[in-house]
């Protein structure tokens, strides 16, 4: 625990600005298990900092974002992706929105008549 | 019919939260249950020199308690872990995740030690690998070192009579039925 704070204020430095960018934009897309409503970019748990180090790793060693995700989601579950894929489980998440805006227009539109 | 719409977005939303009410966020679903337990290579925390893999879960049924001198529910736990190993015959492996190895060694000499081994996982690797992410958690595995079951949080009496050790029973039949 206690390690945590100093390890926050971890830098790290990148050579390649495209890695930057896809490091910055995958920490960006986790969610934090240990403190959900944070991603792990900003967290200062323990484990945010390991995977934030672990992802960085990858970065560095050219792996892919799609790698990198399968990696995590692989251990920690598709809970830890802020946007998670669309599938079976999914199908209500991502289609309720459009549904609902769906109907709300077909009720509009027959309330202006 | 005018009141109709909104009752019934009424009725599904309080249907959600309704759900929801039980539920404990941070119990997420294991995406290991049914893997093989990752492959590693630690040291003990009892003998820093001893190096162990993934071999030592083979032909018997494992429970791996992760645990830290820093956690403090951990403590509780040891309590009953330190019971249960004195009424059952277990192997209990602990994972020590993220300490610091005196304070490790410091706690087991202290309150008593209920592992047959403590893997010791300084830099948390093997917790990445099992997709840790809140000590303790306990795991289950069969005789060929396949994940069976997860436990997140304190395993106590009740959790370990209705679920744990019923599936260890069954673990354990399982393994001798096939020879």
């Amino acid at each position: 625990m206690k390690k945590s704070k100093e390890e926050a204020k971890d830098a790290y430095i990148f050579t390649q600005p495209k890695n930057k960018d896809l490091f910055h934009k995958i920490i960006h897309e986790f969610r934090c298990t240990v403190c959900q409503n944070q991603n792990i970019s900003d967290s200062m748990a323990p484990l945010a900092v390991d995977l934030r180090q672990e992802i960085y790793y990858r970065v560095l060693s050219n792996q892919s974002e799609k790698e990198i995700t399968d990696f995590v989601t692989s251990r920690y579950g598709e809970f830890i992706l802020y946007r998670p894929p669309f599938h079976e489980d999914t199908y209500f998440l991502w289609g309720a929105p459009f549904a609902i805006f769906l109907l709300s227009m077909v009720i509009f539109t027959k309330y202006l008549k | 019919m005018k009141y109709i719409l909104p009752f019934a977005f009424f009725i599904i939303i309080s249907g959600f939260l309704w759900k929801s009410i039980d539920r404990n966020p941070q119990e997420l679903p294991s995406v290991l249950i049914g893997k093989s337990v990752p492959h590693f290579n630690l040291a003990t925390v009892e003998d820093p020199k001893r190096s162990v893999n993934q071999a030592i879960f083979k032909d018997r049924v494992t429970v791996l308690n992760v645990w830290a001198s820093w956690c403090r529910s951990c403590k509780v736990e040891h309590e009953t872990w330190l019971e249960l190993t004195r009424q059952y015959k277990l192997f209990l492996v602990g994972l020590n995740y993220h300490d610091d190895l005196k304070e490790a060694n410091l706690w087991l000499k202290t309150a008593g030690n209920p592992y047959q081994v403590t893997l010791l996982d300084e830099k948390g690797r093997l917790g990445m690998d099992l997709g840790v992410y809140g000590t303790p958690e306990t795991f289950v595995l069969d005789k060929k070192g396949i994940i069976r079951y997860r436990h997140v949080g304190l395993v106590d009496f009740s959790v370990w009579n209705n679920t744990v050790w019923p599936l260890i029973q069954s673990l354990e039949a399982e393994g001798s039925s096939e020879k």
